[in-house]
């Protein structure tokens, strides 16, 4: 059984422990943006004064993009076609990085 | 009405773990101190249900603590519980109420500490519900309606003030010195309010977790059986990945 957790523009994934804000976000040109705040306007505010980019992920026609657990890894995905995820590895979506513990 | 303790000991069928509780007073008789700092009593899942015996069972919390518990009013007699559909944290929870009668016990999730166990009877079946709410969230929203907000807020403001009145002297001249200086200077500073500092990702199989600590993003996966859960020491029992900052 495989588990995800799937990231749009509209749909990002927020955290945050009151002191450091951290959010994962699909950007404009379709990479995966990990971007940490640096005032508390946080991400409703400017890029390199309230936030900033300390990651990026880009992939070919990357559409949408997910976070998860599949065959002892965490995994992050991207969907390539309109199929997504719904549809065959390499074909409708890629993995783009594993990690686990050594 | 209902409180948190550790238990810390048990006997029959009423607590599956050890460890933190949040207890119903209903359901507590003949509570006595133990050995000073704790108690035991009689705990029953049935309330009036003759047919089920009281569980012998200690806690952590003196009978003054427990006392206290047991004469605090509750907010309201309703209790909404954010429930996880099949105890699926993956899904979107769905609000339930419940009366604070048919509330037995609750108990952490192992992996997310915001998460619980809530144990509930339902006419005469006992029902486990995964909930999306802590220990301590279950207890502040019986007693207040809300639940500890943990917002820092930092406001510094100096002022300093400086005046001279005026000096006058009748005769065919006047003085009149007037020097007055004002500053203000104001410094605030509000911390960015928490969202959930952790997202934890698990197959059932291996668990991961996304978490912000000390300002951090941390990427985590448990080694050990207890895993994320409460007492597991980073290093043997989960360790990290990888740290952005």
């Amino acid at each position: 059984m495989a588990v995800f957790r799937e990231i749009t523009t509209t749909e990002p994934i927020d955290l945050s422990d009151g002191v450091g804000a951290y959010r994962y976000i699909v950007d404009g040109a379709g990479s995966l943006s990990l971007r940490k705040a640096l005032t508390p306007t946080a991400f409703d505010g400017d890029e390199d004064v309230d936030w900033e980019e300390i990651e990026s992920t880009s992939h070919s026609g990357a559409i949408e993009w997910r976070l998860g657990v599949r065959n002892h890894f965490y995994v992050t995905d991207c969907s390539i076609t309109p199929t997504g995820f719904g549809g065959y590895e390499t074909t409708d979506w890629v993995n783009i990085e594993t990690s686990k513990l050594p | 009405m209902i409180f948190q303790t550790e238990v810390t000991d048990y006997t029959g069928d009423v607590f599956k773990n050890l460890g933190q509780h949040v207890l119903n007073t209903d359901r507590i008789a003949k509570h006595r101190a133990v050995n000073g700092s704790s108690s035991s009593f009689f705990y029953t899942d049935r309330g009036s249900d003759r047919r089920r015996k009281p569980m012998p069972a200690n806690c952590g919390s003196t009978p003054t603590e427990i006392q206290t518990a047991m004469d605090s009013v509750l907010n309201s007699n309703r209790m909404p519980l954010n429930v996880f559909p099949g105890n699926n944290t993956s899904e979107d929870t769905v609000e339930r109420y419940i009366s604070y009668k048919d509330f037995i016990f609750a108990t952490p999730h192992r992996l997310n500490a915001h998460h619980s166990w809530v144990t509930i009877v339902e006419g005469f079946k006992i029902t486990k519900l995964l909930v999306d709410s802590s220990l301590t969230d279950l207890v502040d929203f019986a007693m207040t309606g809300t639940t500890t907000t943990t917002t820092t807020s930092t406001s510094t403001t100096s002022t300093t003030s400086t005046s001279t009145s005026s000096t006058s002297t009748t005769s065919t001249s006047t003085t009149s010195t007037t020097s007055t200086t004002s500053s203000t200077t104001s410094t605030t500073t509000t911390t960015i309010a928490p969202i959930d500092a952790t997202l934890l990702l698990e197959d059932g199989v291996d668990f991961f977790r996304l978490q912000v600590r000390s300002a951090e993003l941390n990427l985590d996966q448990t080694i050990t059986p207890l895993g994320f859960g409460e007492g597991a020491v980073e290093g043997i029992d989960w360790d990290t990945i990888n740290t952005y900052s």
